[in-house]
């Protein structure tokens, strides 16, 4: 834990201090009015948000996987993104302001939710008619979501098409406020939750004879991780790969699942946000797009060896 | 007697496994369950453990409907063991037992002195001390499965209920089991109710043996009286002599 | 009586395709436009510059897709294989878009899909569990969807970065993201009608031997089936099928799921009946979906895959709903 804590620290800094515009370290010694613009209010509150997201995310996929007992079942594979996605882009396309595009896009994923977890039911759950089904709901989502696009004008199209997939570009304070607000009210509720998790995480039927209300715990667990996933997607699209691959990777450092997650999830973001501004000079490539290179050679190698473990 | 059930139909994937059947689990004996393939009696144990709810008729716990107490009081009277249930990746052996002190822990309660009596205990019974704090996926299969019922020991519960708890063991570790569980019948009064598969072992083994066949209790009593010939042959259509057992002059079945 | 159905839908589809859109032309200016071309009448215009290469690219890329789905879905027999789930569009794309920005390539680029769609289709087959038929079932329905969807997220992802690089205008990235049939007439039409056809003639080639290969592979080898000529055949086949397609038309999704089940509804379950009958099915569907997005909120025009994917991913579901929990995995 001190590890990951160690490198969020590294990454913020990093964050801070790279970027298109290179900043000479007497600049920032010196706090200069160049290092005052771009810092402080150009990537600061980037960093802010990537942080803030990148837990958020983290948070909800360690909190899917769990309760589904599937590493695979993060929001992104369930299509629980898309759906949150969708909501925001319709308050986008009817011209909603940052608050109504954080209702809708909670909206969209706690329907989105509700649809897909309606349409795997067949006498329970079986996780992975669920992740098939979430696979099937986020194309038509995304399609949706497209269909709608064709409704703004170009110049809004192009920044839409950007934010679709996920980016981090232009983010001021006020998302940062957003998303912090949002997680100062979901984190206690998520402490609340992992007594909860650790009896599911037992067995259905363990964690009932153990005097668990499993349906109600479930739900309730879902609809934190989907109102995680919403904060999340109202200050930075629908990003992928984030919420599924910080669980486990804060697992492989033995951090706890939970604030392990969240703090995996905020450096991968952050990381990933530095490498889609930085790397390649000149171009600014959106946050998703990183996260996409990263995060799915990252699922092949987990499907891979879930099949070693016979286990898919 | 605390445990009931009263005219119960439990349907199973829409199909109809148990049909009107009453049935009283002795407190303080060691009952088996046994049947052949398909009969019921895993749907039974679960219908008793509430983990399923019975169409018809009702499981009365200390003469109330299960499920309308409330789950976590139901959990400090009746403890659980599934089927060859899975732990979670990197569990130890201690940390696995302390989860079966949740019915007796508050939202925000912390882990108090009776969470760590408990769980010592739970960890002396089934002699696992020295490999408590050994992660899960290490353990031989006989460890792992005491494990498990330590952890449904740390839940402190006057009844236990133990669905197949032999299956993939082999014969010593069967009887190890089979013996433990005897123990904490014997030693702590503790009423203990298993689906088993062997038949032999359910006589060596069990006071009370209740014997299913297509959905209904075909015969209930001592292993002397119950484990019969005909018995054998109404509810599993195999021939046999059944002889007493040389050493416990417990029911030896003999298939002709 | 029901193939007829189906070639009755798609001539039905050929004359809407070509009569409505924006610039509704009368049936009478189709006929004249195709028998005495006058260049000085719109009309005529339309449909010679426009609306019959876009036609073409829609019977392309519907046989296509079709055909490489119904092939996709008995070789690896998995219900929720196709050629846009799995990858091999994107692989496709991505090759061609690799072409275009990375190498600088402009009417050679289009040739670069057919090696995409091979290197994705194999990887996708290897990755989803394929080579492992002796330990834990081979490549099972979820497996080979979870592998297709990381495998068409890591390619989406790098044909995204390399076409928003250079900042081009949002319909080259919509058209490799999503497909659409629009501008048809820049597309090598020709070409790849001349490949998607050899693809069709290899589908009927490798039939039999598939119809073999649904007993399991110890039974077709007992049948004298050549199980490695077949799956050989069967690549290439789907290679030609969905490059050409995506050349045309960008990578459309679900086409290739939906088809090959309707087909088997209408057609007994033999490959041979599936493939024929997703053969007019395929463009069909295809030219119903775009006629669709033409038409209903004009003047703008909504592309062919994003119609395809929103119905798509509703049968993707129905599939995945109808398969058993043992099938799932």
């Amino acid at each position: 834990m001190i590890r990951l804590l160690a490198l969020l620290l590294a990454a913020i800094l990093a964050g801070l201090v790279y970027g298109e515009v290179h900043l000479p370290l007497s600049a920032i010694r010196q706090w200069d009015g160049a290092a005052e613009l771009l810092i402080g209010v150009i990537r600061a509150p980037r960093v802010a948000v990537a942080v803030l997201a990148g837990a958020a995310f983290g948070l909800a996929g360690a909190l899917l996987q769990s309760l589904l007992r599937n590493p695979l079942a993060s929001p992104d594979v369930l299509g629980f993104t898309s759906g949150a996605g969708l909501g925001a882009m319709l308050v986008v396309a009817l011209g909603g302001g940052a608050f109504s595009v954080t209702l809708g896009a909670a909206s969209g994923g706690v329907l989105a939710a509700l649809a897909i977890t309606a349409l795997s039911w067949k006498g329970g759950i079986v996780p992975l008619r669920m992740i098939l089904v979430g696979i099937g709901a986020a194309f038509t989502l995304q399609a949706i979501t497209q269909f709608m696009m064709t409704r703004l004008t170009e110049a809004e199209a192009v920044e839409a098409a950007r934010w679709l997939s996920g980016s981090l570009a232009a983010r001021h304070w006020g998302h940062a406020f957003q998303i912090g607000l949002c997680l100062a009210l979901l984190l206690p509720l998520a402490a609340l939750s992992l007594r909860a998790l650790r009896l599911l995480e037992l067995g259905d039927e363990v964690a009932t004879g153990l005097g668990l209300h499993i349906t109600r715990a479930r739900a309730g667990i879902a609809a934190l991780a989907v109102a995680l996933v919403a904060s999340a997607v109202a200050v930075a699209g629908p990003v992928p790969f984030v919420a599924l691959l910080a669980g486990p990777l804060a697992a492989r450092f033995g951090a706890p699942m939970l604030t392990g997650a969240a703090v995996v999830g905020a450096v991968v973001t952050v990381l990933a946000d530095l490498a889609a501004r930085g790397l390649i000079d000149g171009v600014q490539l959106p946050l998703g797009v990183m996260t996409g290179i990263l995060g799915a050679p990252y699922l092949l190698w987990m499907l891979s060896r879930e099949m070693e473990r016979g286990r898919l | 007697m605390r445990l009931q059930a009263k005219g119960i139909d439990v349907a199973y994937d829409g199909r109809r496994v148990i049909e009107g059947l009453d049935l009283t689990i002795p407190d303080g004996k060691v009952t088996a369950i046994i049947g052949p393939n398909g009969c019921g009696k895993s749907t039974l144990l679960k219908t008793l453990a509430r983990l399923i709810r019975p169409t018809k008729g009702q499981v009365l716990l200390d003469g109330q409907d299960i499920h309308a107490a409330h789950t976590r009081d139901v959990a400090r009277k009746l403890g659980l063991l599934p089927q060859s249930p899975l732990a979670p990746e990197g569990i130890t052996v201690a940390d696995l037992i302390a989860r079966g002190r949740a019915p007796w822990r508050s939202l925000l309660g912390r882990w108090s002195p009776a969470d760590t009596a408990a769980r010592d205990a739970a960890l002396a019974a089934t002699a696992l001390e020295d490999l408590a704090d050994r992660p899960i996926a290490a353990l031989s299969g006989g460890q792992r499965q005491r494990a498990w019922i330590a952890m449904a020991l740390a839940q402190d519960t006057p009844i236990l209920l133990l669905d197949e708890p032999t299956t993939y063991l082999d014969l010593p570790h069967q009887v190890d089991l089979l013996r433990l569980l005897g123990r904490l019948n014997r030693e702590q009064g503790r009423t203990v109710v298993s689906v088993l598969h062997d038949l032999g072992l359910a006589a060596r083994f069990s006071d009370h043996v209740i014997v299913m066949s297509g959905g209904k209790v075909l015969a209930e009593g001592p292993p002397s009286e119950v484990i019969t010939a005909s018995t054998l042959a109404t509810a599993f259509g195999l021939e046999a002599v059944v002889i007493p057992d040389p050493i416990a002059n417990t029911p030896l079945v003999v298939p002709v | 009586m029901k193939v007829a159905l189906v070639i009755a839908a798609l001539v039905a589809g050929v004359v809407m395709s070509l009569s409505l859109g924006a610039r509704p032309v009368p049936l009478a200016d189709i006929r004249a436009a195709v028998t005495a071309f006058d260049p000085s009448d719109p009309n005529h215009l339309v449909i010679r510059d426009l609306r019959l290469p876009r036609l073409c690219a829609a019977l392309i890329a519907g046989v296509g897709l079709a055909l490489a789905g119904v092939l996709m879905q008995a070789v690896t027999r998995n219900p929720l294989a196709e050629p846009g789930i799995l990858g091999v569009n994107a692989g496709a794309g991505f090759a061609v878009v690799l072409g275009v920005y990375a190498l600088g390539l402009s009417g050679a680029a289009s040739w670069l899909a057919f090696p995409g769609a091979a290197l994705a289709a194999a990887a996708v087959f290897l990755l989803g569990g394929g080579a492992r038929a002796g330990s834990g079932g081979g490549a099972t329905p979820a497996r080979l969807a979870l592998a297709g969807i990381a495998l068409n997220a890591l390619l989406i992802s790098l044909i995204s970065a390399l076409v928003l690089m250079r900042a081009e205008a949002l319909d080259v990235y919509r058209f490799w993201i999503v497909g659409s049939l629009a501008e048809a007439q820049m597309r090598p039409l020709l070409p790849m009608a001349i490949t998607v056809l050899v693809g069709v003639v290899l589908a009927f080639a490798s039939a039999p031997g598939l119809d073999a290969l649904a007993l399991g592979d110890e039974a077709a080898r007992g049948l004298g089936t050549r199980t490695g000529l077949v799956r050989a055949t069967v690549l290439l086949a789907v290679t030609l099928l969905c490059g050409g397609a995506v050349v045309v038309a960008g990578p459309i999704a679900f086409l290739g799921l939906a088809v090959p089940h309707l087909a088997r509804m209408i057609a007994s379950r033999s490959v041979v009946s599936t493939l024929a009958v997703a053969l007019p099915l395929g463009p069909a569907i295809l030219l119903a979906a775009d006629v669709f997005g033409r038409v209903v909120m004009p003047p703008a025009e909504l592309r062919v895959g994003t119609t395809a994917a929103a119905l798509g991913g509703i049968i993707f579901i129905l599939i995945a709903r109808r398969m058993r929990p043992g099938e799932v995995t």
